[in-house]
């Protein structure tokens, strides 16, 4: 595949708005603590820890008339796309420039708001404008608007892979020529049914036989949040953030040789992932990061990932959340860094690969 | 097996082979009885027969006839929009030739689908047990979970390679085959099951009717008393080939896709650009992806909703950069079917390549003048193998396919 610079990055999370943001809770300088919210199942109330994300910046640099009718989701999303606009230094876009917004679960809050309207108020006074910002596409429509990108557009739903997928078509729009850069980020959104469902699951999980698979990492609570990053083909100058040079969906998870190309190799347990393959210990140079202490778990984690390992070469120093939080500086200063985020293959799920890839800062 | 990036940076041939189409829709359970429908003057749009709207009118929609589809069981443990798609992936796959699609697993094969509905956890009946603190069972959560369209044909056709769905609201399936066919152009795949699938529910038929652009009448596509649409389902596959894969396979490609442009208005969340900005940058991408000019286009299967906005701001751009050239609306026939309506109107497309005739744009009969340029409204004789299929949407996205029967014309 041809190389990707990576120009810009905008994170939005439970750690709040920013590279600066994310660095810092990365570094163990900032801690983040989930707010506890309360849940209701079965089996009584649960205080759950949920990872929110606040969207306040978004008013320091749009003014709060233009967002009145953006919800939560689309204001995530937007936050981030500006973030890594910035980050990048990019004013003017235009139509060579592709938009890409993926979500596992697009915005679920309002689609739940439009069916209050119609559960309060009847079929006949459900809310337009709740319905038209539930449709998956309404945040890359509000980014689109707003930074005026007219070329191609695209939202692309598919749970856990929705990011590596986005990454993916990136890569193809640029090998192809169709852009010259592409705004490509995730995002995903905290709602009071997901609660629910994460509790439950929970609840569920606690009962069943195999409750012990996995236990050594248990999911810290849901999270929020939305990453963009700035793509462009590699053009010989430096890319602040290094080359996504390799980009994989794997069934299986990679071997010591592939492992070996990447020193050392991050994974990072982010999404609702506490089963993966217990054989991940076997792999040579691994790097067990864990982003969801920073960001909850949610299915776009990988995008996260790939923003902690950007920042860790631009950085050339190892941000491993140890109980100590002792950022490590990396062994010798020309390296790479894979990101693997291990899922696990099941009989009814057989079909979710892993995704894998590596950055390389100093090979362009 | 795993899916690396593209091999190459500059594809060698644009052209990618279809080698299986299937198709279902409101006029038909396949795709032979679905394009057929269209030539006939006859469309029975009826108020939803699997759930209830409560409203002081009735809006009338395009169902599909009663079929096996419509019962979920543990074969088939999806939302309706995954069986839909499955049932077009089965029927496109026997017409390429792969019969149950056994031979496809050690093969490199993608799938790319779009959708709205299937994309959106929407369960009424869970949110109001919520609501009510009953505690419901995750079994809808759990449903919709593993109902991911592109997700579902992987894992009944046991393919492993790249999965996507593609959510653009009504240009979902357009951008599906058009990101397919790239996958095919740069070497990631040798075959890719492409197209587009959604389901009737209470929440779109809610959500549009709650926007004033849903017509109580059967919709009129550009005509001057149109008053909105009438929402549809279906879905349609095609199945895209490589030229390696031919080789060995040797099928009969019954066209290519030539062209693919995708461009977004960025200027309103529900309604187009007053002059079809996006969509003209769209078709001049399809064009130039094609090699091909505005005047080789011998028909265009147009998006036509029969909203205002849609039909004004489309006609205006068919008029100015197509002067010449026959357009028609199919879902006059089918309703507008969201996420499928792109892959439905490219299946249809290649079928009236082959047939060698154009249908009237079911529902029109009066020529608005601020459009100025009317729709077909008879059956016509084509003249020539290259045509344009394009879908508008909401988010101002726009797409175009250019679909010909010769792969050789580049």
């Amino acid at each position: 595949m041809i190389p990707l610079a990576i120009r810009g990055i905008g994170p939005v999370g439970a750690f709040g708005a920013g590279l600066n943001e994310l660095r810092a809770a990365l570094k163990g300088e900032k801690q983040v603590v989930p707010e506890l919210v309360k849940i209701k199942t079965d089996r009584g109330f649960h205080n759950l820890p949920v990872f929110r994300a606040s969207t306040r910046a978004l008013k320091t640099i749009i003014k709060s008339r233009e967002l009145r009718r953006l919800d939560h989701f689309s204001r995530m999303a937007l936050l981030g796309a500006c973030l890594a606009c910035e980050d990048a230094g990019q004013t003017l876009i235009g139509e060579r420039t592709g938009l890409i917004v993926a979500s596992a679960y697009g915005a679920s809050a309002t689609t739940f708001s439009f069916l209050d309207s119609v559960i309060k108020d009847g079929d006949a006074l459900a809310s337009p404008t709740l319905f038209s910002n539930s449709v998956h596409n309404a945040a890359a429509a509000h980014i689109a608007k707003h930074l005026k990108i007219t070329g191609p557009n695209l939202s692309l739903s598919q749970g856990r892979l929705s990011v590596p997928m986005a990454l993916l078509t990136a890569v193809q729009w640029l090998a192809e020529g169709r852009v010259d850069t592409v705004l490509c980020g995730a995002v995903d959104e905290y709602c009071d049914v997901l609660g629910y469902c994460w509790q439950s699951f929970l609840n569920q999980k606690e009962t069943s036989s195999d409750k012990n698979q996995g236990s050594y990492l248990k999911p810290r609570g849901p999270g929020e949040g939305s990453l963009f990053f700035w793509l462009s083909r590699a053009d010989g100058t430096s890319a602040p953030y290094g080359y996504l040079e390799k980009l994989e969906l794997k069934t299986t998870m990679p071997n010591t040789q592939e492992a070996a190309c990447a020193v050392p190799l991050i994974c990072s347990f982010g999404p609702d992932n506490d089963n993966p393959e217990p054989r991940i210990d076997q792999i040579n140079n691994l790097l067990k990061i864990d982003l969801s202490q920073i960001c909850g778990s949610l299915p776009i984690a990988a995008a996260f990932d790939l923003a902690a390992a950007a920042t860790m070469l631009c950085d050339q120093t190892l941000y491993i959340n140890n109980p100590e939080n002792k950022p490590q500086t990396l062994p010798f200063p020309e390296t790479s860094i894979g990101c693997w985020q291990p899922d696990s293959t099941t009989d009814r799920n057989p079909l979710t690969g892993n995704c894998y890839w590596i950055t390389n800062r100093l090979k362009l | 097996m795993s899916i690396s990036g593209p091999a190459t940076e500059s594809p060698p041939n644009n052209q990618v082979a279809v080698t299986g189409v299937g198709a279902l829709c409101a006029t038909g359970l396949d795709f032979e009885r679905a394009f057929k429908a269209l030539f006939e003057k006859r469309r029975e749009p009826t108020p939803p027969q699997r759930f209830d709207l409560d409203h002081p009118t009735t809006y009338p929609v395009f169902e599909l006839p009663p079929s096996p589809l419509d019962r979920e069981d543990k074969r088939q443990p999806w939302l309706r929009t995954s069986r839909l798609a499955v049932a077009a992936a089965r029927e496109a796959l026997q017409d390429a030739g792969w019969g149950d699609g056994n031979g496809l697993s050690q093969l490199k094969v993608g799938v790319c689908i779009g959708t709205t509905v299937g994309g959106a956890m929407n369960d009424e009946k869970f949110y109001r047990d919520f609501l009510a603190e009953k505690n419901p069972d995750l079994k809808p959560i759990n449903r919709y979970l593993r109902s991911n369209p592109a997700a579902v044909l992987a894992q009944v056709f046991n393919l492993h390679g790249p999965q996507l769905t593609v959510v653009n609201a009504c240009s979902s399936g357009t951008d599906a085959i058009g990101l397919g066919a790239d996958w095919i152009r740069s070497g990631l795949c040798d075959l890719v099951l492409v197209g587009g699938s959604d389901e009737l529910c209470r929440v779109t038929c809610n959500g549009f009717i709650s926007l004033m652009i849903s017509d109580q009448q059967p919709c009129r596509p550009f005509d001057r008393r149109r008053s909105g649409l009438n929402l549809g389902e279906g879905a349609a596959v095609l199945v895209l080939e490589s030229d390696k894969l031919q080789k060995r396979h040797q099928p009969t490609p019954q066209a290519f896709i030539l062209g693919y442009g995708s461009a977004c208005d960025a200027w309103h969340l529900t309604a187009p650009h007053p002059e079809g900005q996006g969509l003209r940058q769209a078709l001049q991408l399809a064009l130039t992806d094609a090699s091909c000019k505005a005047e080789d286009i011998s028909f265009i299967n147009a998006h036509g909703t029969a909203t205002l906005n849609n039909d004004l701001a489309e006609g205006k751009v068919l008029k100015s950069i197509f002067p010449q050239t026959p357009f028609f609306s199919t879902k006059g026939h089918t309703g507008h079917t969201l996420g499928a309506a792109g892959a439905l109107e490219a299946a249809f497309t290649i079928g009236m390549l082959h047939s060698g005739k154009i249908p009237a744009s079911a529902g029109f009969s009066e020529l608005d003048p601020e459009i100025d340029h009317a729709p077909t409204n008879g059956t016509k004789d084509l003249n020539g193998g290259l045509a344009l299929s394009q879908s508008l949407a909401f988010g101002g996205n726009n797409a175009a396919l250019v679909i010909g029967l010769d792969g050789e014309r580049q």
